[in-house]
């Protein structure tokens, strides 16, 4: 099927405008969150954003033990399921 | 507990130690062949041979070059926020110097003088030709702002750089940013506009300080004068510094205090009178003053100027952290107070209001060029955000302007955000790849 080249053109530029849009929308949800006390002369807003890369990088770790711990009962369970399918197999070609 | 540690003799670190008491308390390279720190060096430790003042020499540049490597490494991939200035000194030598600061990406705020030079002239290209040669030599591609001052030649300089980077693919919006006028400067520009007015005032106040300061004994009459008025003297009186309005702001406010002192020390000290009398060759009053009770009013006057630019200028400085969030907050401060004192019944305190005023409004009035970037700075300050520039502007200025400026600044803030995205884009393809 051919399609008309300002159709493209014009399906890229929406996209372009969508993405603006969705972009203006984060702007806009930070903008839209409450303020911290502005009297608060010792907010260290270096500080703030340290301790934000640290939650990040905590929940990334967590994230990696979560997988860590996982793949050794995925590969226990690797066995079993072998026997499973053999288990079938040999019933269905054998037993019956 | 503490724990007994054994520490060999090393003859390599007790020179490189050498090195950094030179660097760090800029002492002459010979300062380790005197007899005294011989004597002191043996104390320690006998075993140390003190090297010759052209080892140290040596030493020194070895250091330099290490240090230069490391900073190299450090400043890769950074975005830098450069600053310069030139100046002349004494001797009649232009020097210039330039310092990055930086955030990296554990969010440390740093600040580096990468180059200090000795330049020809003032002039924008040459200015620039030492900057575009500076980030060739460090390997900087990346700039955010450069910052300086209100000097014509500078546009020249931003003009030149703007050009040479122009095709760098790490420019943010084409670098529309790039040129940031130093917020310092501004200050001092509007402030010395109303010294001006008060100047001879200030002058005759200075010289009544000078007399006093000249010697002992008439420091001890000025203190006996303050003892019979029940003055307490214990921060006595300091001279200013021809070209830092801050510290006049500072030498007034210690002299308003001794006022009745300095009136008592004229009836009192015949030297004091005879000092504003003296005459030089042309007949020619040397000293004017001594200052009278319009000098004091003026004074007064003066001091609730400076007096606000004063604590404007502390948080400008700041240099251990970062300070481009706090701009619009001391904007709205001086524009507050100095809308105040137009208003003022005082007509030489709101005439000087006003000449504060129109030079405020050339360099951060509605109209004029301004670098938007420092108010995204404010929106990103987590306890102001749009919402304070959006509040402030509508208490400052009409409905639609106020509307206006608050687009302007959340356009500015939507372009940074979608070019950082598109350069976080990038990066995460690559580590795709």
């Amino acid at each position: 099927m051919e399609v008309d080249v300002n159709t493209f053109a014009r399906f890229k530029r929406h996209l372009l405008e969508e993405d603006s849009v969705e972009n203006r929308n984060e702007v806009e949800r930070y903008l839209i969150d409450g303020c911290e006390d502005p009297n608060n002369d010792k907010l260290d807003i270096l500080g703030c954003e340290r301790l934000i890369l640290q939650n990040i990088r905590y929940f990334r770790k967590l994230h990696n033990m979560f997988w860590l711990f996982l793949y050794p009962q995925w590969l226990l369970n690797q066995p079993l399921a072998q026997v499973v399918v053999y288990s079938t197999n040999f019933k269905v070609l054998y037993l019956q | 507990m503490g724990t007994l540690k054994a520490i060999g003799y090393d003859y390599d670190e007790r020179r490189k130690a050498l090195v950094k008491i030179v660097i760090i308390d800029e002492l002459p390279f010979n300062f380790a062949e005197g007899k005294g720190f011989r004597l002191f060096s043996r104390t320690l430790q006998p075993k140390f041979d003190i090297p010759s003042h052209f080892t140290v020499m040596r030493d020194c540049l070895k250091f330099y070059f290490e240090e230069k490597e490391r900073l190299k490494r450090a400043l890769k991939g950074q975005r830098l926020c450069l600053t310069t200035d030139t100046w002349t000194s004494i001797q009649n030598i232009n020097y210039m110097s330039l310092t990055a600061h930086w955030i990296d990406n554990e969010w440390n705020l740093y600040k580096r003088i990468l180059n200090f030079y000795q330049v020809f002239n003032h002039m924008g290209e040459t200015i620039s030709q030492v900057i575009e040669n500076c980030l060739l030599d460090w390997g900087i591609d990346k700039l955010l702002t450069v910052t300086v001052d209100n000097a014509s030649s500078n546009s020249v300089t931003i003009l030149y750089l703007k050009n040479v980077m122009k095709n760098l693919p790490t420019n943010i919006m084409s670098n529309e940013h790039l040129h940031v006028r130093c917020c310092a400067h501004i200050v001092n520009l509007i402030v010395c506009d109303g010294l001006k007015e008060m100047n001879v005032s200030v002058v005759k106040i200075r010289n009544a300080i000078r007399f006093v300061r000249s010697s002992p004994s008439r420091l001890l009459a000025f203190k006996k004068c303050a003892e019979k008025l029940y003055i307490e003297c214990k921060k006595s009186l300091c001279l200013d510094v021809a070209t830092r309005w801050n510290s006049t702001y500072l030498m007034l406010k210690a002299a308003e205090k001794f006022e009745k002192v300095l009136v008592r020390l004229g009836q009192s000290e015949p030297r004091y009178m005879s000092y504003f009398l003296e005459v030089d060759s042309k007949r020619n009053k040397k000293n004017i003053g001594p200052p009278s009770l319009e000098d004091w009013k003026n004074a007064r006057t003066l001091q609730k100027f400076l007096k606000i630019f004063y604590i404007v200028i502390l948080k400008f400085s700041g240099s251990l952290h970062v300070t481009s969030n706090s701009f619009f907050n001391e904007f709205i401060y001086m524009h507050t107070n100095l809308l105040q004192l137009c208003k003022s019944r005082d007509n030489l305190l709101s005439g000087i209001a006003m000449n504060m005023m129109s030079k405020f409004e050339k360099y951060w009035g509605c109209g004029a060029n301004q670098n938007f970037v420092l108010y995204v700075a404010n929106v990103l300050d987590p306890c102001l955000k749009l919402k304070y520039v959006k509040f402030c502007f509508g208490e400052l200025y009409d409905y639609d302007k106020a509307q206006l400026l608050t687009k302007k600044i959340k356009d500015n803030l939507v372009s940074l955000f979608e070019f950082y995205l598109k350069a976080d884009e990038v990066v995460d393809d690559n580590r795709h790849k």
